[in-house]
């Protein structure tokens, strides 16, 4: 979407998270002829952009992996925000977004096998190896944030419970990501 | 039970329902039978216009006629604007609950597409999120599934989804917000349509859990579109060079709602 005037962007985009360049940013505030102040996420950076070259298009949320647990961000498409952009009033566990965003462009998740040794070697409670897939403590898999779909074995196998079979193809490829 | 049962509705007759936003100058207010004139502070200088009761599809030609007419009047002046949207409410009231979780699965698994037509600066638009945009969505139906507690839908939580479910409880229709407000009224008429063939072809399957086999027998693509919507995926998939990929990640998301009971066969 574009906006016609600087007044109306910074109604929907000031402070929230949006893309410059396929970085994360924040947008501080728009001014003079549709000219807009972010800061990169990761460096703290500030630069003075056009609002016309920022990427408003949607950053695909799901899970983060940070401070020894993965956490799944998902939007809200919430009514009383009015915001284009993320931020702590449209996001679950929006503590996570800054950074959580970042590594979500990034694509970085350990494979399941790290993943799992950490997770045994109780270092960390969850990790994420997909977007979609995080290994528990005591061997569960969670899917999205929401269900436990199956049972990680001492050896690294991996079984679905029968309701979630639906789910091999996606286990495939997460496991195939890497 | 249907919805209007589950609900406690008064009974609508007419299938489609329709919100169209308009931004301009010297827009008429009166003349117009069919509709209500509503003032909207999302838009500037607009107005929405707003179907006095849902009708059939020729009475949707009719009630577009009629607005098409008005909006042309010599002091009237149209400005296209990113701020509009039409939006479709397609009448659920006689489906029953696995019906209308079929047409909410057949429509997850083609939503992506379906965004396109409406326009490509509707996708990941604040007003009409999809699924894929807005995940907590998927959570909401899930739990409603589960639960067969449909209050859970209600939530205003959710009402900026493309897909919005709120309206399920205040009119038993499912309210379709992606049309952007510049299309013309073909264009709308024809996404109408398009939206209560897809209801009509989901009631027909046996299942949500169908729906997602018949993608995968079909091998997904264009064929499976077409038993969705007919003739008009030839109206979708020039839009579409990355069709089997929207198809794919869609068909995930509704895989969610099919598979989130083992089976239906009692629902």
């Amino acid at each position: 979407m574009r906006y016609d005037t600087a007044d109306y962007a910074e109604g929907r985009l000031a402070g929230t998270i949006i893309k410059l360049d396929g970085k994360a940013v924040k947008l501080s505030h728009c001014f003079g002829d549709m000219m807009a102040l972010v800061v990169d996420i990761s460096t703290g950076q500030d630069k003075e952009v056009k609002l016309d070259d920022l990427d408003l298009s949607p950053i695909q949320l799901g899970y983060v992996n940070r401070g020894g647990e993965a956490y799944y961000l998902k939007r809200l498409p919430k009514r009383e925000d009015w915001r284009q952009g993320l931020r702590y009033n449209n996001v679950s566990h929006h503590q996570m977004l800054g950074m959580g965003v970042v590594q979500l462009l990034s694509g970085d998740y350990p494979t399941f096998e790290e993943a799992h040794e950490r997770v045994t070697a109780y270092e960390q409670n969850s990790v994420a190896f997909s977007r979609v897939f995080a290994v528990e403590m005591y061997g569960y898999l969670r899917y999205k944030g929401r269900d436990c779909v199956g049972k990680v074995g001492k050896d690294a196998k991996i079984t679905l419970h029968p309701t979630f079979l639906y789910l091999t193809e996606a286990l495939k490829e997460a496991l195939n990501e890497h | 039970m249907n919805i209007k049962e589950i609900f406690g509705l008064a009974p609508a007759g007419g299938a489609i329902g329709l919100e169209v936003e308009v931004e301009g100058r010297g827009l008429p207010h009166g003349g117009l039978h069919l509709w209500n004139v509503e003032g909207d502070g999302s838009l500037r200088n607009g107005l929405e216009y707003v179907l006095k009761r849902p009708l059939g599809l020729a009475g949707i030609d009719k009630a577009l006629a009629q607005l098409s007419e008005a909006l042309a009047r010599p002091r009237t002046e149209v400005k296209q604007s990113a701020r509009t949207s039409v939006h479709v409410h397609i009448n659920v009231q006689r489906l029953t609950k696995k019906e209308l979780y079929n047409f909410i699965t057949a429509y997850l698994v083609i939503e992506d597409v379906l965004t396109r037509f409406c326009g490509v600066e509707r996708e990941g638009n604040l007003f009409c999120l999809r699924a894929r945009d807005a995940e907590h969505m998927m959570d909401v139906l899930v739990e409603a599934v589960r639960s067969k507690d449909m209050s859970h839908l209600s939530d205003d939580n959710h009402r900026y989804a493309a897909l919005n479910l709120c309206a399920l409880s205040r009119f038993g229709s499912l309210e379709f917000r992606a049309m952007r407000g510049s299309a013309s009224f073909n264009t709308v008429k024809e996404w109408a349509s398009m939206l209560l063939l897809l209801r009509n072809r989901a009631k027909a399957f046996n299942s949500p859990q169908e729906i997602i086999r018949s993608f995968s027998i079909s091998g997904g693509g264009k064929d499976f579109l077409q038993q969705l919507v007919g003739v008009r995926a030839d109206l979708l998939t020039p839009l579409c060079p990355d069709l089997d990929d929207l198809l794919l990640s869609g068909m995930r998301n509704a895989q969610d709602v099919a598979y989130a009971i083992p089976s239906w066969e009692n629902y």
